[in-house]
């Protein structure tokens, strides 16, 4: 391999999460593809009761970071969150989840009953919100804001919409560096939140939150102003059509259009077999049936 | 010079809740393909001036207006900012909160699009303005706030460039920007004034650079306009422009101190290197 090449780094784009490679295959499809991805492979999880089919789910969703060159390290900021939520479902299905008459009781604490299917069914929905939150981790590591507004533009959307969503995009990125700037600004003056305890924090917040506010109404009298010198109405261009010069850089190609047969393929396949056959719900995972004979329940 | 592009018609603007005037009976006029530099100091009304051409005021903020402003032929009292800025370009101060969208190419097609461009043609311009302002083709798929400050106000400027007004005007285009910024943004301006017939209309306080670029020179004063010259005659007078706070190069008050000696007749330079041969032709006498 040639050593300069090898050592020049990776050419990367900016992602609503972080940052991606430019020879990520992703790239390679039209940007309404990953919109339809969040929106079509987000309901898998919703029709899927069964723990296996969802663990298969979480692996392919891996399978698919690994494909995309997405840096598997940006799931690891969202541990954190995804322990917590497992420790939230978990308490709330098992102690508090009910009791209903024919469940296998495994422990009773007072008035609180530990049954088997409470503990099953917080399996259950922990791997279900597990593999969507993958889904929409993939999502935000893959797109851009770009993307996103391109794809409500490609569905015909009033521009005006799309617009509106993507200066919300804008305002965001702009109360973060005002925010920054405040947050300097205090520090300079050894105001440092990070050091107060959390009563101290939610207290002193209103020194960060007043001149945000008063910010965000300045930025928005900057913006209206940019939005006017650079002929945008709000109105429309009466008498003549806007021209969509992002929207026509991308053409929906034959390897789009069989990435969203596939996606819409499987989504149809697990529509059949959650509605007309067994294979889905959590009475056939032979994980549950193996956990609860360990429980002594089968 | 060609015909009026703007006429600034005994304007007067105050804002609502303000107690006095911003700009108090301004006349001006603004001939195609000048190159007009506007001082003065804070607070003088320097922005409020350049707001009323493009229709930004009286159109976007609320307040008194008597007078009149003519751009390329439009009153700005009937007219939209919107339909203006379509051929009178503006560059704002802050590079940051001017950016409307998520990447410079957006940015760039933004403007286009509004006009109802054919994609070749903004294809085209956006490659124009490109090599206009010396960005480089890598930067259309970056966000624009991940750029410096000079590029950023390149892109500014390109995004206004791309539109091909008749007149761009830029209100302290360098104000934000470090010495690297300022330097990258004023060669653009140079390559302008050298090579397209646009009119140019900047605020801006750097005068060493603006001085040499300039046709026309404007000092606003508490709202007035006190001296409307070409720079050779506008900072001929240094003892009027400091008293009205206008700091002209170091270089220019030097020169000024000689003549004042009696050691130097000449004009007043206004360049750099110009000053240093004066300095040089009187140390040898």
């Amino acid at each position: 391999m040639d050593p300069v090449k090898a050592s020049a780094p990776k050419k990367m784009r900016r992602t609503l999460l972080g940052y991606l490679p430019v020879e990520s295959p992703i790239h390679a499809f039209h940007p309404i593809i990953k919109t339809f991805f969040l929106l079509i492979i987000s309901v898998y999880p919703l029709l899927i009761d069964n723990p296996e089919w969802n663990i298969v789910g979480i692996v392919a969703m891996f399978a698919i970071f690994f494909l995309s060159r997405v840096q598997l390290s940006i799931i690891k900021f969202y541990t954190t969150i995804m322990l917590n939520i497992f420790w939230i479902i978990f308490i709330a299905y098992t102690f508090f989840g009910g009791y209903t008459p024919g469940y296998h009781v495994i422990a009773r604490w007072g008035p609180i009953l530990i049954s088997w299917e409470n503990i099953a069914w917080a399996i259950t929905v922990y791997l279900k919100m597990f593999f969507a939150i993958l889904v929409i981790i993939y999502f935000l590591s893959v797109s851009r804001e770009r993307d996103v507004i391109l794809g409500l533009r490609w569905v015909r959307l009033p521009y005006v919409i799309a617009y509106m969503i993507g200066l919300a995009f804008r305002s965001i990125g702009l109360s973060l560096i005002d925010f920054n700037t405040i947050r300097e600004a205090e520090k300079a003056r050894a105001l440092d939140l990070k050091a107060l305890p959390l009563t101290h924090k939610i207290k002193k917040f209103g020194l960060y939150i007043v001149p945000l506010v008063a910010l965000a109404l300045r930025r928005t009298e900057e913006v209206s102003n940019a939005l006017d010198s650079r002929g945008f109405k709000f109105t429309g261009l009466r008498g003549y059509r806007r021209t969509d010069y992002l929207l026509s850089k991308y053409r929906f190609q034959s390897k789009d259009a069989a990435a969203l047969g596939l996606m819409l393929a499987i989504l149809a396949v697990l529509t059949y077999f959650r509605y007309f056959t067994p294979l889905l719900t959590g009475q056939s995972s032979a994980l549950l049936r193996l956990l609860g004979s360990w429980m002594g329940v089968y | 010079m060609g015909k009026p592009v703007i006429q600034v018609e005994d304007l007067w603007w105050r804002y609502e809740g303000r107690k006095d005037w911003a700009l108090k009976g301004v006349n001006l006029e603004v001939d195609e393909g000048e190159f007009v530099g506007i001082v003065g100091p804070n607070e003088s009304g320097k922005t409020t001036l350049v707001m009323s051409m493009n229709g930004l005021i009286p159109n976007n903020y609320r307040g008194i207006m008597k007078g009149d402003v003519i751009a390329l032929g439009m009153n700005t009292k009937e007219y939209q900012t919107a339909d203006i800025s379509k051929r009178v370009g503006f560059v704002f101060s802050d590079p940051e909160s001017q950016f409307l969208t998520m990447t410079v190419e957006e940015e760039l097609a933004f403007g286009l699009e509004n006009l109802a461009l054919p994609v070749e043609e903004i294809r085209d311009r956006i490659r124009w303005a490109m090599e206009i302002t010396r960005l480089e083709e890598d930067f259309l798929e970056k966000p624009p706030y991940e750029l410096s400050g000079g590029q950023k106000q390149r892109v500014a400027i390109a995004a206004v460039l791309a539109m091909k007004p008749d007149v761009i005007i830029l209100d302290e285009p360098t104000s934000m920007l470090d010495p690297i910024g300022k330097t990258e943004v004023f060669n653009v301006l140079i390559d302008l004034r050298k090579n397209y017939n646009v009119t140019v209309i900047v605020v801006e306080h750097r005068l060493e650079d603006i001085a040499y670029l300039a046709d026309k020179m404007v000092l606003l004063y508490n709202g007035e306009i006190l001296k409307v010259a070409p720079p050779q005659e506008f900072f001929d007078d240094i003892p009027f422009l400091l008293e009205h706070y206008v700091y002209p190069p170091e270089i220019m008050i030097a020169v000024h101190k000689l003549r004042e000696q009696g050691l130097y007749s000449g004009k007043i330079p206004l360049r750099f290197d110009e000053g240093v041969k004066i300095l040089e032709e009187v140390v040898k006498g």
